[in-house]
């Protein structure tokens, strides 16, 4: 999707004016990442100082009509004071019941949710309607939290719910429905107003799992107005696949902040293809210092197991602004695989003189604790962090790798189920449960959860592997096989770490080598099916990787099996040449010498 | 001074009677002195509105004297030398203000002694009245008399219609002195059998004291406590209620001359706002609507709290509860409206508010049974079942017709799955409150909990017959339709309950369960979609997640052939009750199922250039056929050089770094890397924990 660049000043326009709405409806985190959309020094959007002064005299003139006010405000836009509706009756509205929105977005602001909720209780614009819902919304958050006692505790589940979920969706449905009815008889529009009911109305639905009406409320929603970003991440977080992403698109408005979606759900999906990043670039042109798109970057290289670019960028941003927190929990992963070890420690205590009580610090020093092996004090600090916010999805995962690691099933399969309850797009989630129900043995649970994990990422191997190694216990070869070829088909790891995955059905100009366990394991699957001329084909396959790859383990395997083949089909040369190769390498010495001496034996008495 | 009190209106209305009468027979007899009788009577009366009792005695007794053979000279043998009684419009007032202190014996006595009983009707009243109070119910009906009552429905009935009829055909109207005697001993007749009903009652013949009730509201239409006590304790069905209002006549109520319309329409409105809420609604609001425009009525407490039933049996319970509370404001202890408000605040949940009234009743009136059903209501939302028990039982000790607390003490046993104690206890809700629907059904709620099918299904129907429009017992009979395997009518029931429901612009939160047993209907009618849809509008609706749906819904999907969704449904019930059996043995169906499914090698892959493409086996083998060419040819071109791994530095250099590789994939390695882990300098900068 190219990115066309829009008209500068209206994109600047709509920012600030986005930044001032979300803020003033109390949706601090969208403001917050719209606010820092605005704000770069370089910022093609910035008015130049002509503009700046036009812009300050327009304000001096609008000002000298009314009452005298403080200087200051002469030199901002009319908007910050108060964005007003754009529609007549709702602006009047709005103006009639300003003091109760003031004193109920005070109480919010101080955290009195109830209290701001009850002050706005008969207003009527759609504005004081909406922050009136919402606090209500975020006070049955605040309860259910505080109900739901320790994390993982007996009342920590799905049916400790927030109760005020059901009166604020009902109040919704009746705004909505009249607002249809009126719709159809006097023709009256939806306004921009009422995107910010439809959003809330989404977010209810989500909480309530009906993801497909939620989805088609903040669709609607970001069509009347499109700068809320809190709007778009709900809306990611309804898509489980790519399908999904590709039913909305046509829906979607025609809009920047579509773009920037769009990269933000692929990047979610783990879609690391050229076009995702060559429409980064595009957004890039844009937003030059956008922290949001350089992290974006950085977690498609994770994606793509480039972590060295990956650490890169991250490495930039943390100069570029020290006190950024956001994202730095999977900064941190990152240096967990790369096994930084000490600056792994230098991210904890920079995070934490930053902020201890930040889900994201919690993180980095839980994951700097794991990495020294000390698993309980990394549990210790997952739990914090998911205390601080129960929504937070890299701590559930990374608590269940922790109870792996303390071989502590079930925990960690409660943290995992956790973690996908978040996010349905979390593979690595979905990849820890399968493992942890092979441990126990639930083998069609496992199979489930492969499967999940690898209709998220259909071109890792891995995932792949795991599911044919899971139909082999089941003792079903002939899907094994099918699961394994899939495996063979993605390009290995270790032979693209470099070269972004993007697609593996027409692997045009991809590396031609397989990985000879796959084959092993195929070869192995066929032997379970008595096909053992098939077998021996794969085998062969796979004794054809060395010239690639070496000697391997599996290749040896492979060339044992097939010594044993041999000798079983009474062709005692060849069997022998496998075995003396075995010696040769090195691999399997003992069994290879045995078979060896065997073979002597037997040729001597043949002769 | 304040006005006279509503009980004190009958017996004045006696006192032109018995004045009279007096008149009629004394002005022959003794030489009187009417001025002093004025003086003297003035003052009795004068202490008496100011309940002065002491003083209406003294100034009563003297009163006597003067009009009659005094009293403490009148020993028994007097009773034998007729004619000289006393003057019973005395002795009655006497004996009324001896009722009014509370000292029913007394009264009587006075009233026996005197040999009134015999001669006035409104005396044998008050006798009976004392007679009851002493709970003396025997001896009341003697004074009654159970004589038959339809003599005096036709004598009365003759007085009235007949008189208007008589009016109609030009007769000439009777002298109006006896027409108005008569009017207040038929309106004494309605009262007596307006008592008699409440011995009946007491004695638990309960048929009988509805007739007797029925009969006095036919009589005289202003024997309000009689409809009352037909409607407060619903002894008759909706359907006969109705028919009773039509039967009424209101049209007597005119006073003569003047138009007819006004006074009998304003009594009957007043009237339907009394009756079962469950039918015609409309006519309900129509009546609410006039008397609050017409008579400004709109803030009266009665109509206040009829408004407020109608709302708590269309299920609106915070509609409800905010009427309750206008009356409550301002008469706090108005308690008539307490066991409604209770009930909304059981069905709100508001423990708080409960704890706080049931004490403040119990500090104030702890005489009163509303008080201890407000402690057991209070017991019963907070989950301690015993202790409401003790309190309901209390409650209905203290007056064994008060049946809230019947229903209450039923409630705490079935809340504790006590089905045959349940079944008791709503059986004697049952007989208190014919008229309702309410405990049959509960019976029949029981018996279905217990697998009685057919005795819950007589039970129903029972009260099917006498409320045709509870959308609760409309979901009820549908179950034990579905029990029976009666689908088709059970999945009509289901509809027809949700339509009531939504007519009666009910709140649809409650009728949750009926959409979900909607939803098993159609599922096992095998309308899939059907069955999905319902259970999507519960999910939606309901206020606490309840496993149960999701797991349904599983269900379906996985007779759908769906076993995917299917998974996703179980586990979304699973997630909400982690140990639910029946989930889990699904959840473990769908699995194996999934399992040899079709999709599962089928992913959703995006091909270079950005389309969605399905990836099928075909496609995969075909992706491998290309490649295993490929490798083949660059295999033979390459075949010049050594066959295998003899360049090993490279070769082990390639193989050592992979299982580094593989474990990056996952993230982290599941097995243990860290032993690996080599130090790299030596400033390591370890993290304490001081320093977090």
């Amino acid at each position: 999707m190219a990115t066309s660049m829009p008209d500068p000043q209206q994109l600047y326009n709509a920012l600030t004016t986005a930044v001032l709405k979300c803020s003033e409806r109390c949706l601090y985190q969208a403001a917050k990442w719209s606010a820092f959309l605005l704000y770069s020094p370089s910022s093609p959007l910035l008015p130049s100082q002509t503009e700046l002064t036009y812009l300050s005299s327009r304000a001096a003139e609008a000002l000298t009509s009314m009452p005298p006010m403080p200087v200051l405000a002469t030199t901002l836009p009319q908007a910050y004071l108060h964005p007003i509706s754009t529609t007549p009756s709702e602006a009047a509205l709005e103006a009639a019941e300003l003091p109760n929105f003031l004193l109920a977005k005070s109480y919010f602001d101080v955290r009195e949710y109830d209290r701001s909720s009850a002050a706005l209780a008969n207003c009527r614009s759609v504005k004081s309607r909406f922050l009136h819902l919402y606090a209500r919304y975020i006070a049955g958050e605040k309860r259910r939290d505080e109900e739901s006692e320790m994390i993982l505790g007996p009342l920590d589940s799905a049916a400790t719910a927030n109760r005020e979920l059901q009166g604020i969706s009902t109040s919704l449905q009746e705004i909505i429905s009249t607002k249809n009815r009126e719709g159809e008889v006097d023709g009256e529009e939806w306004g921009e107003e009422d995107g910010w009911l439809l959003y809330l109305y989404g977010v209810v639905l989500l909480k309530q799992k009906n993801t497909e009406e939620a989805r088609g409320a903040l669709v609607k929603s970001l069509c009347l107005y499109p700068y809320n970003w809190s709007a778009w991440l709900e809306l990611g977080s309804t898509l489980g696949n790519l399908s999904d992403l590709n039913s909305i698109l046509s829906h979607l408005p025609n809009n920047i902040m579509t773009n920037l979606f769009l990269l933000h759900a692929n990047q979610e999906l783990y879609q690391t293809s050229e076009s995702v990043h060559s429409q980064l670039t595009d957004l890039l042109r844009i937003f030059p210092t956008s922290a949001f798109l350089h992290t974006t970057r950085a977690l498609l290289h994770y994606h793509a197991r480039d972590f060295e670019e990956a650490e890169a960028i991250f490495d930039s941003l943390i100069k570029a602004d020290p006190h950024r927190l956001d994202c730095l929990d999977h900064y941190s992963n990152i240096l967990y695989v790369m096994e930084r070890r000490p600056k792994l420690g230098f991210l904890a205590q920079l995070a934490t003189g930053t902020d201890k009580f930040r889900p994201e610090t919690c993180c980095v020093v839980g994951n700097y604790y794991s990495l020294k092996s000390e698993h309980e004090k990394a549990v210790m600090y997952f739990r914090r962090a998911l205390t601080l916010d129960r929504a937070f999805l890299s701590a559930w995962t990374l608590m269940g790798h922790e109870y792996v690691e303390m071989k502590n099933t079930h925990a960690a399969i409660e943290a995992y189920r956790r973690a996908v309850d978040v996010n349905r797009k979390d593979y690595r989630a979905w990849y820890g449960l399968g493992l942890s129900y092979e441990v126990l043995e639930m083998h069609y649970y496992a199979l489930f959860y492969f499967q999940r994990a690898a209709s998220l990422r259909p071109y890792d191997p891995q995932m792949w592997q795991a599911m044919g190694s899971c139909f082999d216990r089941m003792n079903r070869p002939s899907e094994a096989i099918k699961a394994y070829k899939r495996a063979l088909i993605s390009p290995s790891p270790a032979s693209s770490s470099s070269l972004p995955p993007s697609s593996s059905s027409t692997v045009a100009g991809a590396s031609t080598s397989f990985d000879p366990s796959i084959l092993l394991q195929i070869g192995y699957m066929h032997e379970k099916l008595h096909a053992t001329k098939e077998a021996a084909r794969w085998m062969e396959m796979a004794l054809r990787e060395e010239d690639e790859g070496g000697v391997t383990q599996a290749t040896s395997k492979a060339r044992m099996w097939l010594a044993r083949w041999e000798f079983g089909n009474r062709n005692w040369g060849k069997a022998a040449e496998y075995a003396n190769e075995l010696c040769q390498d090195g691999q399997e010495l003992e069994e290879a010498k045995a078979l060896v001496r065997d073979l002597r034996s037997r040729m001597d008495v043949g002769k | 001074m304040p006005p006279l009190s509503a009980s004190l209106q009958v017996p004045s209305a006696a006192d032109d009677t018995i004045t009279t009468r007096k008149r009629g027979t004394s002005s022959a007899r003794v030489p009187s002195n009417p001025k002093m009788e004025e003086f003297l009577k003035s003052w009795r009366q004068d202490a008496l509105n100011k309940h002065q009792y002491d003083a209406a005695i003294f100034i009563g007794d003297k009163l006597m004297a003067l009009t009659g053979t005094p009293l403490h000279s009148a020993p028994r043998f007097t009773e034998a030398c007729l004619p000289n009684p006393g003057d019973p419009k005395d002795a009655f007032w006497l004996a009324q203000v001896h009722f009014s202190t509370g000292h029913y014996n007394r009264a009587q006595s006075f009233l026996t002694r005197n040999d009134l009983v015999s001669r006035s009707t409104s005396c044998r009243y008050l006798a009976a009245l004392c007679l009851i109070k002493q709970s003396k119910y025997e001896e009341a009906l003697n004074v009654l008399g159970d004589k038959n009552p339809t003599h005096l429905v036709s004598s009365s009935s003759s007085s009235t219609i007949g008189g208007s009829r008589r009016r109609a055909a030009g007769v000439p109207p009777r002298a109006s002195k006896d027409r108005e005697e008569q009017g207040s001993n038929v309106k004494f007749e309605a009262a007596m059998c307006y008592l008699r009903g409440l011995v009946y009652a007491k004695q638990n013949a309960f048929d009988k004291a509805k007739e007797c009730y029925k009969l006095a509201v036919l009589i005289d239409v202003k024997c309000f406590e009689a409809f009352d006590q037909l409607m407060k304790n619903s002894l008759m069905s909706p359907d006969e209620e109705w028919s009773f209002l039509e039967s009424l006549d209101f049209e007597g109520l005119s006073t003569d001359g003047e138009e007819p319309g006004q006074q009998s329409e304003f009594v009957k409105m007043l009237y339907t706002t009394r009756l079962s809420k469950y039918k015609n609604p409309i006519y309900f609001n129509k009546a609410t609507e006039i008397l609050t425009d017409t008579y400004n009525l709109s803030q009266n407490a009665d109509l206040i709290l009829s408004r407020a039933e109608l709302l708590f049996t269309q299920c609106r319970f915070k509609e409800c509860l905010g009427l309750c509370e206008k009356v409550i404001e301002d008469d706090k202890y108005n308690f008539s409206v307490y066991p409604l408000y209770l009930a909304c605040l059981h069905e709100i949940n508001m423990r708080n508010k409960l704890f706080l009234i049931s004490h403040d009743m119990a500090d104030n009136y702890p005489e009163e049974p509303v008080t201890w059903l407000a402690v057991g209501v209070y017991y019963l939302t907070t989950g301690k079942i015993a202790e409401a028990r003790r309190f309901f039982s209390k409650a209905s000790m203290m007056d064994p017709h008060f049946g809230p607390a019947w229903i209450g003490f039923a409630h705490t046993f079935a809340a504790e799955g006590e089905h045959d104690q349940a079944i008791s206890a709503y059986s004697t809700a049952a007989r208190l409150f014919q008229g309702t629907h309410l405990p049959q059904l509960f019976l029949g709620m029981q018996h279905l909990q217990l697998n009685n099918i057919t005795l819950a299904d007589e039970y129903l129907n029972n009260a099917f017959s006498l409320c045709k429009s509870d959308p609760l017992l409309l979901n009820e009979l549908g179950v034990v339709f579905y029990h029976k395997e009666h689908l088709k009518e059970a999945v009509q029931l289901f509809t027809k309950a949700l339509e009531i429901a939504d007519e009666i612009e009910s709140d649809p939160k409650a009728w949750v369960a009926t959409r979900a047993n909607l939803g098993h209907a159609y599922r096992r009618l095998e309308m899939f979609d059907k069955a999905l849809e319902a259970y999507a509008e519960v999910t939606r609706s309901s206020e606490g997640r309840d496993s149960g749906v999701y797991t349904a819904v599983g269900l379906t999907q996985l007779q759908l052939g769906r076993p995917w969704d299917a998974i996703v449904s179980l586990h979304e019930a699973l997630a909400i009750s982690p140990q639910d059996p029946i989930a889990t043995e699904f959840l473990e169906k769908a699995l194996i199922e999934n399992a040899s499914s079709e999709t599962l090698f089928q992913s959703a892959v995006r091909t270079q250039d950005g389309e969605i493409v399905i990836q099928d086996d075909e496609d995969v083998d075909f992706a491998l056929r290309e490649r295993m060419l490929r490798s083949k040819l660059k295999s033979k071109a390459a075949s010049g050089g050594p066959r295998y791994g003899v360049d090993g530095g490279e070769g082990s250099s390639r193989g050592g770094r992979r299982p580094t590789a593989g474990t990056v994939g996952e993230r982290r390695r599941l097995g243990d890397v860290t032993s690996n882990y080599q130090e790299v300098g030596g400033e390591n900068m370890e993290l304490s924990d001081e320093d977090l």
